[in-house]
């Protein structure tokens, strides 16, 4: 498992769509939290990362979908799947070493933006003011535990397809629907009442806001497992019976 | 050291693989012939655990391989048809990796070791990408051969080699084949008639000829492609 997860981690970094993906995420989460009036921490009077925790998480889906397009669409289209499953390994020490190396890439693009925007908003502080930090850690965790969820549905996705492209598409569409679908859904005229609120429970979002405001609840944590180890589970069944499994 | 019962693999109603039987001893090398779609790759497939035969069974070393798979495919060092490879990886990144995943104990030393044997020293510091296609034959080799296995499944190494290229490749092969068996897939008959011992040659999925090298020259003369085009011309109600 852990040859794979370097071979993975090497391959990621070995291309620039490696890092230009987290390139991209900074610069778009660094837009939203200095440069944009509507948002920017500089228009505003409270001292916080709000509008980093706000956005992070669309800005996360592109980069996860970049990490784990091609982890086994390209793979299934270069031959060397074969190889890796002709290899004395378990199934699930590929997905798992696979897995491993797409939360990495996901932890240290969280990483760069705390050990840049943390201090920088602290610096902006008056009179001694100190950041929310249990709050800033119960967020970065919150959208750690996204970016795992994030990263079973990509790594699956590309299970199903030859395409990169096509992966990358079905990941962030899936990936898309799951942060905000459920809460369009819920807020339509029909839902009003007590479905909305089932609906939009049902959505990564609702989870992610209760972790983000400091609330660690079992549930929610229980919740993003039960989606990570269900698609998980679902690519090492694929994995298992490949090749004869047929793919888009 | 290899051996295949009555093993078919059916898709619908074409029969890819039908019931296929022969042995593999350890020492031997066995050029697997048959035209494009004879069922050479999908047997090799079937040997690896990467297809599951529809019947039949295949043993390597006693251990069948459906419930062994890991144990078995860590006795056999394969280099499929098309050679894929990571070509985004340094050849010792590679190497590298299939050292760890086949659980090397020295992996340093014996990826140096595979790096001489196969003849890559001059190309050792290249990433795959920057590597002739003969080159890139020899690190599926390599790859192949790190984990020093007894038996080699080699489906078309020669596949779009230079004559030198050939060369140096077949007289590699030479030097692996002391210790292992192997059976070789090629379209390549003068590298049959200077490598093997043993020739199988498979048509519309079932086998047609299984004997030594002599034996073939003996019938149908010193030049191979005579007897592949006598056996491969068969048609599927004479092979019944």
């Amino acid at each position: 498992m852990i040859a794979i997860f370097k071979k993975e981690f090497l391959q990621f970094f070995g291309q620039i769509v490696g890092y230009a993906s987290i390139a991209l995420f900074i610069l778009l989460t660094g837009l939203y939290v200095w440069v944009f009036p509507s948002h920017s921490i500089l228009e505003r009077t409270i001292l916080s990362l709000d509008p980093f925790f706000a956005w992070a998480p669309i800005f996360l889906i592109l980069v996860v979908s970049a990490a784990t397009m091609r982890q086994f669409a390209e793979e299934s289209a270069e031959g060397t799947l074969e190889l890796l499953v002709t290899k004395p390994l378990d199934p699930a020490q590929i997905v798992l070493g696979k897995y491993l190396a797409a939360i990495s890439i996901v932890a240290i693009t969280l990483a760069l933006t705390a050990s840049t925007y943390i201090p920088s908003v602290q610096a902006l502080a008056l009179d001694n003011l100190s950041l929310d930090y249990g709050g800033i850690l119960g967020a970065y965790l919150g959208l750690m535990l996204l970016g795992m969820t994030f990263s079973a549905v990509g790594l699956f996705t590309s299970i199903l397809v030859r395409s990169q492209v096509v992966a990358f598409l079905l990941s962030a569409t899936i990936n898309a629907m799951g942060y905000l679908g459920f809460e369009l859904l819920s807020e339509k005229k029909q839902f009003a009442g007590y479905w909305d609120f089932v609906i939009n429970g049902m959505g990564f979002k609702a989870h992610y806001e209760r972790i983000s405001l400091g609330l660690l609840d079992f549930a929610d944590i229980a919740y993003f497992m039960a989606i990570i180890v269900t698609f998980l589970s679902l690519a090492i069944l694929i994995i298992t019976r490949w090749p004869n499994l047929k793919k888009l | 050291m290899i051996q295949l019962d009555q093993v078919s693999k059916v898709y619908g109603a074409q029969h890819a693989v039908d019931a296929l039987s022969f042995q593999v001893s350890q020492g031997e090398i066995v050029g697997f012939l048959g035209p494009n779609g004879a069922g050479k790759s999908t047997t090799m497939r079937m040997i690896m655990g990467y297809i599951r035969p529809s019947k039949g069974s295949i043993r390597v070393n006693g251990l069948e391989i459906q419930a062994n798979r890991q144990a078995v495919r860590q006795q056999i060092g394969y280099l499929p048809e098309g050679n894929p490879l990571y070509y985004d990886l340094y050849v010792r990144e590679f190497l590298r990796f299939a050292a760890s995943i086949t659980g090397v104990s020295n992996p340093r030393q014996r990826i140096e070791e595979t790096i001489h044997l196969v003849g890559l020293q001059r190309e050792a510091h290249k990433k795959i990408a920057q590597l002739s296609k003969g080159f890139k034959q020899r690190v599926g080799l390599a790859h192949a051969l790190i984990h020093n296995p007894n038996l080699l499944i080699l489906d078309e190494p020669h596949s779009g080699l230079d004559p030198n290229q050939l060369v140096e490749i077949r007289s590699r092969l030479r030097e692996i084949s002391t210790s292992k068996a192997i059976i070789l897939s090629t379209h390549l008959m003068q590298e049959v008639q200077a490598l093997c011992d043993r020739v199988i040659i498979l048509n519309q999925g079932k086998l047609v000829v299984d004997k030594k090298l002599e034996e073939l020259q003996e019938i149908h003369g010193p030049n191979l492609e005579e007897a592949f085009a006598h056996y491969t011309s068969l048609n599927a109600n004479t092979l019944e």
